[in-house]
């Protein structure tokens, strides 16, 4: 069957599509203008980076690679709830 | 498993992660692409989160049915659950936090803000209610209305025909009831709010003393030629061009460099651009002075920050010193954002001199009060010492708008509506010359209430004399925004009610057909 083949190629178009949208999404982090669209960008760059684990543990076979996607959740959900907490009293 | 479904699950599986991924990129699109940052939560937020939950289901199908990893499965739960509870926590801390710190004007876009005070509620119910008020000022003092007579529709000199906003008229009135018009002093006042408003407006940071207060922005001009370079060196400047920036130099015994702007056309518009190459050629050792115009009148550009950049290294590599008018920086439409050339960094301050005023924002040429920002020391002594005898104060009651104009947030409210309407008018008048001059060419304009347009096509000669005699419309004449050509254009003055300008065009569209038959 050719699926085997097509299904490394498929993940790796993904893995690039992915890849793309990372430098999207930086491009709006460097542009900004203000501290809560790096924010937003700093947070939706966790999220495509837990869907890269996820494919490459797919890629790669390894399950082991879904334990590092939830450390990465984990620190992006805490690193974006800080940076709201501390724009809210920064600029009050 | 047989095979035919190991098969039918992989198919799906990539399905899942090919939709999952798909989705993160148009996340990510939108984030770049959509206008404020509530608009790039939403795509960010939402997109991305569809997506990852996509991604996870492939991942589940992965290991659990084709690998047979269950422990892994727990794993990928624990990991679901994590972000279906933190993603809307973080989302809703962040909007929230957003919007606390947003300012009034961005909060008028929404249609419910549960977190406003009364004051700002206010605030969004006067960016929603403010209007224009159209006067009729045939028979006034207007010089725009005076100069043609009566039956003709003037839409040449660069004012409007709108009342200015009521902060200002209130606070003029206080001022005449107060009676004594003695000597004014410098309005600290109006500094210290004026610098409020570049450091709220463009993050630009500039001090009280850095600011010279004019009666206006010719002057301006003028007592710039004089203070930089000696008589004999050149000023720079980029055709067309408002006239004083031909006539200012001249007048203090400077050469002018003249240099066109590259034009080009743009979905159907004519479109301005600087050429820097033909800077380069045209500027020589005599070159100190380089008069920008940002936004362009009359070619209505509102430059980008990569264009003012790469004038601003030019200028600084030749050592010349950068003026930069930008009076009509608040009349923008689509909602642009204009950049202050000194405010790109701090190197280039030192090197600009920049003129603001807000005479065409409110309507209020007539009161004469415009302003010099100077933060290089050396310059600003310079500048002073010419104008010192020279030129005059600005007028008690120029102070007074001034201080309103720039403190009151109403006034920020006006200048947002007639942003909207000047849009409009833009747009109407577009609409108009394409249905019934579809040879004529015009720009597009960014910025101000200017529009420049090409009659070559339906008017031999000169179209400002046809439009005047044939017409009874008063244009400004073409030639006189360029040192050689520019006889088949006119600037067309759009700032006044959609009813005057349809009038307008209906004359000019008449006396064409009537020439034409």
């Amino acid at each position: 069957m050719a699926i085997e083949s097509i299904f490394d190629q498929a993940l790796l178009v993904f893995l690039l599509t992915l890849a793309v949208s990372m430098c999207l999404t930086l491009l709006r982090l460097m542009m900004g203008p203000t501290t809560p669209d790096r924010a937003v960008s700093f947070d939706q760059l966790s999220l495509q980076a837990v869907g890269i684990i996820l494919l490459v543990a797919m890629f790669l076979d390894s399950s082991n690679l879904v334990d590092i996607a939830i450390v990465i959740a984990v620190l992006g959900f805490l690193g974006t709830f800080l940076l709201a907490q501390y724009m809210e009293r920064h600029e009050q | 498993m047989p095979e035919n479904t190991v098969v039918l699950w992989e198919w799906a599986l990539l399905l899942s992660a090919g939709l999952g991924s798909l989705f993160m990129f148009l996340a990510a699109w939108g984030n770049l692409r959509v206008p404020n940052v509530l608009a790039r939560m939403h795509s960010a937020g939402m997109g991305s989160t569809l997506g990852i939950f996509l991604l996870l289901l492939s991942a589940g199908m992965y290991f659990f049915i084709l690998d047979s990893e269950p422990d892994t499965l727990i794993l990928l739960g624990v990991l679901s659950f994590f972000i279906l509870v933190t993603s809307p926590v973080a989302t809703s801390a962040m909007a929230r936090a957003s919007l606390r710190i947003s300012d009034s004007r961005e909060r008028a876009h929404l249609i419910l803000d549960e977190f406003s005070s009364r004051e700002t509620q206010e605030m969004a119910d006067a960016y929603n209610q403010t209007t224009l008020e159209y006067v009729d000022r045939q028979n006034s003092d207007s010089a725009k209305w005076r100069v043609y007579g009566p039956d003709i529709i003037p839409m040449w000199v660069a004012d409007m025909d709108f009342k200015t906003p009521k902060p200002i008229l209130d606070s003029l009135l206080a001022r005449v009831e107060h009676g004594v018009f003695g000597y004014g002093g410098r309005s600290e006042e109006l500094a210290n709010s004026f610098c409020d408003h570049l450091s709220k407006t463009y993050h630009w940071e500039v001090s009280p003393e850095d600011l010279i207060f004019m009666p206006g922005l010719v002057s301006g001009l003028n007592v710039v030629s004089a203070a930089v370079g000696t008589p004999g060196t050149s000023v720079m400047t980029l055709e067309p061009v408002y006239p004083p920036f031909f006539s200012a130099p001249l007048k203090q015994d400077r050469q002018l460099q003249s240099i066109p702007l590259e034009l080009s056309e743009r979905d159907g518009h004519l479109f301005y651009e600087v050429d820097m190459q033909r800077c380069i050629h045209g500027a020589d050792a005599s070159t100190r002075l380089f008069l920008l115009c940002n936004p362009h009148n009359p070619v209505g550009r509102s430059y980008t920050e990569n264009e003012l950049m790469s004038m601003a290294e030019f200028c600084l590599e030749r050592d010349m010193i950068l003026c930069s008018d930008e009076i009509h920086c608040e009349l923008l439409l689509d909602d642009r954002q204009h950049y202050p050339v000194a405010a790109l960094s701090p190197e280039i301050a030192q090197n600009a001199i920049t003129l603001m005023a807000p005479s065409k924002t409110f309507n209020i040429p007539g009161l004469g009060c415009s302003v010099a920002i100077v933060q290089n020391p050396q310059l600003r002594s310079a500048i002073q010492a010419v104008s010192s005898g020279m030129i005059p104060h600005v007028n008690v009651l120029g102070y007074a708008a001034g201080v309103s104009a720039y403190g009151d947030p109403e006034c920020r409210a006006w200048v947002h509506t007639l942003g909207q309407y000047l849009t409009d008018n833009r747009d109407f008048l577009l609409a108009a010359l394409k249905r019934d001059f579809p040879e004529a060419r015009a720009t597009r304009p960014e910025a101000t209430y200017l529009a420049w347009i090409d009659f070559s096509s339906y008017v031999v000669g000169s179209p400002f004399s046809f439009f005047l005699e044939q017409a009874g419309v008063a244009l400004s004449q073409g030639s006189n925004y360029c040192t050689q050509g520019g006889e088949s254009f006119v600037r067309l003055n759009m700032g006044t009610s959609r009813e005057i300008l349809a009038q307008a065009l209906e004359r000019m569209q008449k006396a064409v057909s009537a020439s034409q038959s």
